[in-house]
């Protein structure tokens, strides 16, 4: 007399691979994403436009054009934390949703983040007007001459 | 009221008089029953009004709560309810661990609960973000970046959630989708199993059990018990005080609606909606990954395994602070304390 239990089991099985294997189908369906609708290359204003020392807030790219003696560089506002826009007060770069601090070159001084906020690549148009590229990160040192 | 409807046999024909108090459950379970309905036809309510896009969103959650005729209301119930349910859903599990309602047989049952407090929780967000104004920006950013931090899996569970690579457009549209199908209609799925295993576990947790042969003349007389028409009639009680609860609430609270979020200005408050102050609390002092994912699914591992592996003792059920449950009452009363603590923290910064 065949046992009836390994058919039982052998169904159940099936079942539950069935089960796995539409799951998998469905996350996968989920997982389409049309073309990316966020625009990541801004074109701003002509280099002149940045005065020596100052701070301009570009809301559309959350992040910031500043210009010391060598040129023109931008920070990212994006808090190395979790992804909140920092807020820029006096000399140093505040975060709204933990409280974590940058100074003016964008290192931390206060936590819970851990990275300085990242440098992102300007370059310019062939009219001339600064171009940044939210996706490219540039090293410390690097800045836009500005003739 | 009709003598007996479909309604009525929904109920057990008769529960133990004892539990059947207010004083024993204070019918916590049975309100967020009744909470969820509020929700499902005001939700569906405003479904006809609300648009899921990015130039739709906000304003059609403005004329609903200034121009549809008692659409104020409307949200105004949903919003309170949904808020309540919250809280309800919490007193219910408390409920549950300070009575032993979660020892054998009803272990499983304990864990599907568990299950419907997270729904309960991610509705409450997901419902929050859909009105798109200034006030949901930092809460979705930074809800959705947490999902990042996971190691593995997490940028494709973002992508999942939010329908990009960061939120765009069509993260409206995604979190319309999971609040209406992917959260309420599962939970009410679960919902119903959650009610099926009370009645299949043995009904209300209770002192009194039932003789299995209740036709057996010879067993001696069992505790007194009501019938099912006096359930209904409790439950009706609480559902009318409720309302006018909600109702107050509504009229001298309602609901705000801020200009249209577009993640370009800069506010100066970044604060998570109320229930989850306290994970942002957690998240000023250190590590994404640990203080926003690791410890809140800690805490909900623990919670599951209270019936498991904190008590197992099978005694102790129906009798609030039991003495046997002692261990698993220290451990969620002192979770309690922490989260209202991490709470009280985070409002007073």
């Amino acid at each position: 007399m065949t046992s009836r239990l390994p058919r039982r089991a052998m169904l159940k099985l099936s079942l539950g691979l069935s089960g796995a294997l539409t799951l998998a189908g469905v996350l996968k369906y989920l997982s389409y994403q049309s073309a990316p609708t966020v625009p990541t290359r801004f074109t701003l204003k002509a280099p002149n436009d940045y005065p020596v020392g100052s701070v301009t807030v570009v809301p559309e790219a959350r992040a910031y054009i500043l210009r010391d003696e060598r040129g023109l560089f931008a920070l990212s506002a994006i808090c190395t934390h979790l992804g909140c826009t920092v807020n820029h007060e006096s000399d140093k770069y505040q975060c709204p949703c933990h409280g974590s601090q940058y100074n003016a070159a964008g290192y931390v001084m206060r936590g819970p983040a851990t990275q300085p906020l990242p440098r992102l690549a300007l370059s310019l148009s062939p009219e001339g007007l600064v171009v940044l590229d939210t996706t490219q990160q540039v090293s410390a040192e690097t800045r836009l001459a500005v003739g | 009221m009709k003598h007996s409807s479909f309604f009525h046999h929904l109920h057990p024909v008769t529960i133990p008089e004892r539990e059947a108090r207010y004083r024993y459950t204070f019918g916590l379970g049975g309100l967020s029953v009744f909470l969820f309905i509020v929700l499902a036809v005001t939700g569906a309510l405003e479904l006809f009004y609300y648009v899921p896009s990015l130039d739709g969103a906000n304003r059609s959650v403005q004329a609903i709560t200034f121009l549809v005729p008692f659409g104020w209301l409307v949200r105004g119930l949903h919003y309170w309810a949904a808020q309540a349910m919250v809280v309800t859903v919490v007193l219910h599990l408390l409920r549950v661990v300070l009575t032993g309602a979660y020892k054998r047989p009803r272990r499983f049952n304990w864990l599907l609960g568990l299950s419907l407090l997270v729904f309960v929780l991610l509705l409450d967000f997901t419902g929050f973000v859909l009105r798109w104004d200034t006030d949901i920006e930092w809460a979705l950013l930074v809800g959705t970046n947490l999902l990042k931090t996971i190691p593995l899996i997490g940028p494709a569970l973002y992508g999942t959630a939010v329908g990009g690579q960061q939120i765009n457009p069509d993260t409206i549209v995604r979190f319309y989708g999971w609040h209406i199908f992917g959260l309420a209609l599962v939970a009410f799925g679960v919902m119903i199993w959650h009610a099926f295993r009370v009645r299949r576990d043995g009904g209300i947790s209770s002192l009194s059990v039932r003789s299995r042969s209740s036709s057996d003349t010879l067993s001696p007389a069992h505790t007194p018990r009501i019938s099912r028409n006096e359930l209904v009639r409790r439950e009706v009680l609480g559902a009318i005080i409720a309302t006018i609860i909600l109702l107050i609430l509504t009229l001298v609270f309602p609901p705000s609606i801020g200009p249209v979020g577009d993640f370009k200005q800069l506010p100066e408050q970044a604060t998570a909606p109320w229930f989850f102050r306290w994970v942002q609390q957690l998240l000023r002092w250190g590590d994404p990954l640990l203080m926003g994912v690791v410890i809140p699914i800690g805490l909900l591992v623990v919670l599951a395994l209270v019936p498991y592996l904190i008590d197992r003792h099978e005694q102790g059920v129906a009798r609030w602070f039991n003495r046997e449950g002692r261990a698993a009452q220290i451990v969620v009363l002192l979770m309690v304390v922490v989260i209202i603590g991490l709470t009280l923290i985070g409002v007073l910064q």
